[in-house]
């Protein structure tokens, strides 16, 4: 992938350690059932108010079918962060296609509270 | 605004629950206001409810004044003017109108439904059957300006209104009806609020008709896929585009749909209102098996264009064009029949040794259950001579060759098999006969395996009789104890 270049749009884009972890994490989010797959379903997370942070793919082709979800993830204060590869998000969810957002939803009581939540703060730096 | 549509619907379902009791309807009606008001009491105190004016206000202000009249002034733009302001669209003062132009046809559809409230209201102590009948407002609207007061509706044209078949149904239950003729302040009152009706009927169309025009550069890609007329109407409902690029696929699929129309009918009937997205080309060129997954693939790739086109993403449409050759692709895929059948040729046979090989059971065993003399004659059929039958002239089992060689006979001779005749051999070796002695504590009669009974002489050893000792025990021909007499 030398040869291709990110869109300036996917931003915040999370570099490759960062990636790594976050991947890490969709797939425990998938295996406690805390994950939504599709933008679809993660638009609803966030109209709902469930959602912990939102995971979307920067080589989505093309990337404007899903810049609605920073749009509704300012407005809902829910951070949001772009992983370069759809395939290797699909493989962290779980599913044999590949994915272009998902969403991870908010349980009491869950055991990946601290990891999410360490998470959230590395997602909010990225801002900064 | 969605939530205030749900709720005008909702008073809609308690209206027609409540349609025996007037009373009632004056405070439904009245809570109704009170939403429209916003929970301002000043007004509901000052309320008079006979007057159109506190029903409906959208037409008196001066927000649906100005829109009207861009939007009038704008229709007559040339459009080389249009194409010149593509350059900077999102601070063209156009764009802004038509972004107020679906916040206003969605005002105005709310406006027809609450003057349809006020008109039927009125109505119906003329004609209280014609709400059930006429469910569409603006068609409820013209209905009730053609018949007015009249009660013979016969004298009343109402072609081109309505289709014939409710147009009869119509009649006939008005020449049954329980109505009375409205008074004349009534009546104009209630055809005044059809004329407003009408009025904003006709704003709307011109409204979205300018939003239709315009839809070539508000919403390239959605346009590309659905029309500029559906495409219009999903902006429309949803409250602006990006409304619609916030929603998921399933409720774009839903936008416009109508559940009025099935009240009271079966669900069970095969005709299915799925809203807009119904009206689109590429749905009414489906065949009707594949249309529920048509609407359902319209409505995904549809919300994908209108993502794009809510970000300015792809001003040229080559997206949606795009996702519109794929939904044709993927509709020409299911109307393929399966590819057909070949000749499956016999499988491979299983070459595994086998657990048998021969030897002396298993030939046993194969005698044992071999096929007889009697059914291979039976199997066989001689050229040009017909065969006998058990029930004759060739019904029953047949015989074959049975009975044909000559004798008239169906018993077959039994040949002498191997191991009857080893078992024959083995039997006769052993010795159940007598040994030719007689006396007189044994029988003469001796059973053998093989023949059965065999008969021996007495007389054979009559000389013997005389002997000294008849004892078998002392008897000299024993072969105990032979002792020679000296």
């Amino acid at each position: 992938m030398t040869g291709e270049t990110v869109n300036p749009k996917a931003y915040p884009l999370a570099d490759a350690q960062l990636a790594i972890t976050i991947l890490d994490l969709v797939q425990q989010a998938a295996n406690y059932k805390q994950l939504k797959k599709g933008a679809n379903e993660a638009t609803k997370t966030l109209n709902r108010g469930i959602s912990e942070f939102v995971v979307m793919a920067a080589d989505t082709e093309p990337l404007e079918i899903l810049l609605h979800l920073p749009l509704l993830a300012e407005d809902k204060n829910v951070p949001y962060v772009f992983v370069p590869s759809k395939q290797a998000l699909g493989r962290a969810c779980g599913v044999t296609r590949p994915v272009i957002a998902c969403s991870v939803t908010t349980n009491e009581g869950s055991q990946l509270k601290s990891q999410i939540q360490q998470l959230k703060d590395a997602i909010e730096k990225l801002l900064i | 605004m969605a939530t205030l549509a749900d709720s005008f619907l909702a008073d809609l379902d308690e209206l027609s629950d409540n349609e025996a009791e007037i009373p009632e309807d004056n405070d439904v009606d009245a809570a109704d206001m009170e939403e429209d008001v916003d929970g301002d009491l000043a007004d509901l105190e000052n309320l008079n409810y006979d007057d159109l004016d506190s029903v409906s206000k959208l037409q008196k202000t001066q927000r649906y004044t100005d829109i009207i009249q861009k939007v009038e002034e704008a229709l007559h733009k040339k459009e080389s003017e249009v194409l010149f302001q593509v350059v900077d669209i999102e601070d063209d003062p156009e764009y802004q109108l038509i972004v107020d132009c679906n916040a206003l046809s969605v005002d105005i559809e709310n406006e027809i439904v609450i003057i349809h409230n006020f008109i039927r209201d009125k109505y119906r102590l003329k004609f209280p059957e014609l709400e059930s009948l006429v469910h569409h407002p603006i068609d409820y609207a013209r209905v009730v300006k053609k018949i007015g007061n009249e009660m013979d509706l016969t004298l009343v044209d109402l072609e081109g209104l309505l289709p014939s078949a409710i147009i009869m149904v119509v009649s006939v239950t008005a020449s049954t009806t329980t109505g009375k003729p409205l008074p004349e302040e009534v009546l104009s009152k209630t055809v005044e609020a059809c004329d407003r009706a009408l009025d904003l009927d006709s704003a709307k169309k011109k409204v979205l008709d300018f939003v239709e025009s315009r839809m070539g550069y508000i919403a390239p890609n959605l346009s590309a896929i659905v029309g500029s007329a559906v495409a219009a109407k999903l902006m429309g409902t949803a409250g602006g585009l990006a409304s619609l690029a916030k929603m998921p696929a399933c409720n774009v699929q839903l936008l416009g749909a109508k559940k009025k129309n099935l009240a009271g009918f079966s669900t069970a009937t095969s005709q299915f209102r799925v809203g807009y997205l119904e009206q689109t080309e590429i749905f009414q060129t489906t065949p009707p098996s594949l249309r529920m997954r048509a609407c359902r693939l319209l409505a995904a790739k549809s919300t994908l264009a209108a993502r794009v086109d809510s970000i300015r993403g792809d001003p040229s449409g080559k997206t949606g064009r795009a996702f519109k050759d794929e939904i044709h692709k993927k509709i020409e895929k299911w109307q393929e029949p399966p590819p057909a059948k070949q000749p499956k040729p016999l499988p491979v046979p299983d070459s595994e040794p086998k657990k048998k090989r021969g030897g002396r059971r298993l030939r046993k065993m194969k005698e044992r259950y071999a096929i007889t003399d009697m059914r291979k004659l039976a199997n066989r059929m001689q050229f040009g001579v017909p065969e006998e039958s058990s029930l004759g002239d060739g019904l029953g089992e047949g015989y074959g060759m049975l009975g044909q060689a000559g004798s008239g006979k169906l018993r077959v001779s039994v040949g002498q098999s191997k191991l009857a005749a080893k078992v024959a051999k083995k039997f006769k070796e052993k010795n159940y006969g007598s040994s030719g002695a007689t006396s007189g504590l044994t029988s003469s009669l001796a059973f053998t395996p093989v023949q059965g009974i065999e008969l021996t002489n007495p007389q054979a050893h009559a000389h013997q009789l005389g002997s000294g000792t008849q004892s078998t025990y002392f008897s000299e021909t024993g072969t105990f104890s032979k002792i020679k007499r000296t």
